[in-house]
């Protein structure tokens, strides 16, 4: 199996990445063009935002106060990912979706251009090292761990939404803000192995300036 | 500080071209260039044995310290 050149593993890559990024500005232009009918007809864009799917799927609340039955103190309640139908969505905050929306979006793009770029240098350099390489991984990197706050901030924001159309007598909600740890760690692991492989490059020169 | 590679100067005192001294030592005309240029980061002993054998000459002659920035000799000469 080979890994780098063509008919490789790498050219595969490189072409479901191709595939990948013109799906991705179908939907960047999509989410625009919703956005914009929006702005003209508030009403339309509601209704179909009653089914977007949402990508909660941690703790976004604790109950603070107390019921009418007897309840343990803290308890967490957990928002499973799915759909969530919510009949009415004020307009403001569907914009706030729409824009939170673009951006995930735009920082996929980002990691998907970057790892087409990667992978054309695999394929038609048949090498990885090359000093492009290092600057695609680590922007990678640092777009991963830049999703993580930007997530949280989003949920948090949309968990005090949701607060606002819950009720439950005598509970209190209240809205956290959470960093999902899981994407700092991948992007420092991505950008550690983009300074191994600037290693692996300086070794690389060295070795063919060695005669 | 520098390690000037005084190849064309043995090269032109034995009377031998890159080509057949690149034959003879069994490295390709490129490295060969390389190493004339002084552009080589490292070179194996078993290239300098080869050299010096098909130059009929001691490392000495080959390699030279300079106490200077080697672009700077290299402007001077």
């Amino acid at each position: 199996m080979r890994i780098f050149g063509r008919s490789s593993v790498s050219s595969v890559m490189n072409t479901l990445l191709k595939t990948a990024w013109l799906v991705s500005w179908i939907v960047v232009i999509l989410v625009i063009l919703v956005g914009v009918i929006q702005m003209f007809s508030p009403d339309l864009v509601n209704e179909y935002y009653t089914y977007v799917h949402v990508g909660v799927n941690k703790t976004l609340f604790f109950f603070t106060g107390s019921s009418p039955e007897p309840a343990a103190s803290d308890t967490r309640l957990v928002i499973a990912p799915g759909y969530i139908r919510l009949l009415r969505m004020d307009t403001d905050f569907v914009r706030l979706s729409l824009v939170f929306t673009l951006l995930f979006w735009v920082m996929g793009m980002v990691i998907i251009q970057n790892l087409r770029r990667f992978f054309t240098t695999l394929t038609f350099q048949g090498s990885p090292f090359v000093m492009e390489n290092v600057r695609y991984l680590k922007v990678v990197g640092y777009t991963i761990m830049a999703s993580a706050p930007i997530r949280g901030i989003y949920e948090w924001l949309f968990g005090n939404y949701l607060m606002r159309n819950i009720r439950l007598e005598g509970a209190v909600f209240k809205s956290i803000f959470s960093l999902e740890i899981s994407s700092v760690f991948l992007g420092l692991i991505v950008i550690v192995m983009a300074e191994i492989l600037r290693r692996g490059i300086e070794l690389q020169n060295e070795q063919n300036l060695t005669v | 500080m520098a390690i000037i590679v005084n190849l064309d100067v043995m090269m032109a005192k034995r009377k031998m071209s890159l080509t057949e001294l690149s034959e003879r030592v069994g490295i390709t005309m490129a490295n060969l260039s390389i190493l004339k240029q002084s552009k080589a980061k490292a070179i194996r002993f078993t290239t300098l044995d080869a050299l010096c054998r098909e130059l009929n000459c001691q490392p000495g002659d080959i390699l030279e310290y300079i106490n200077e920035d080697r672009d700077a000799y290299y402007r001077r000469r």
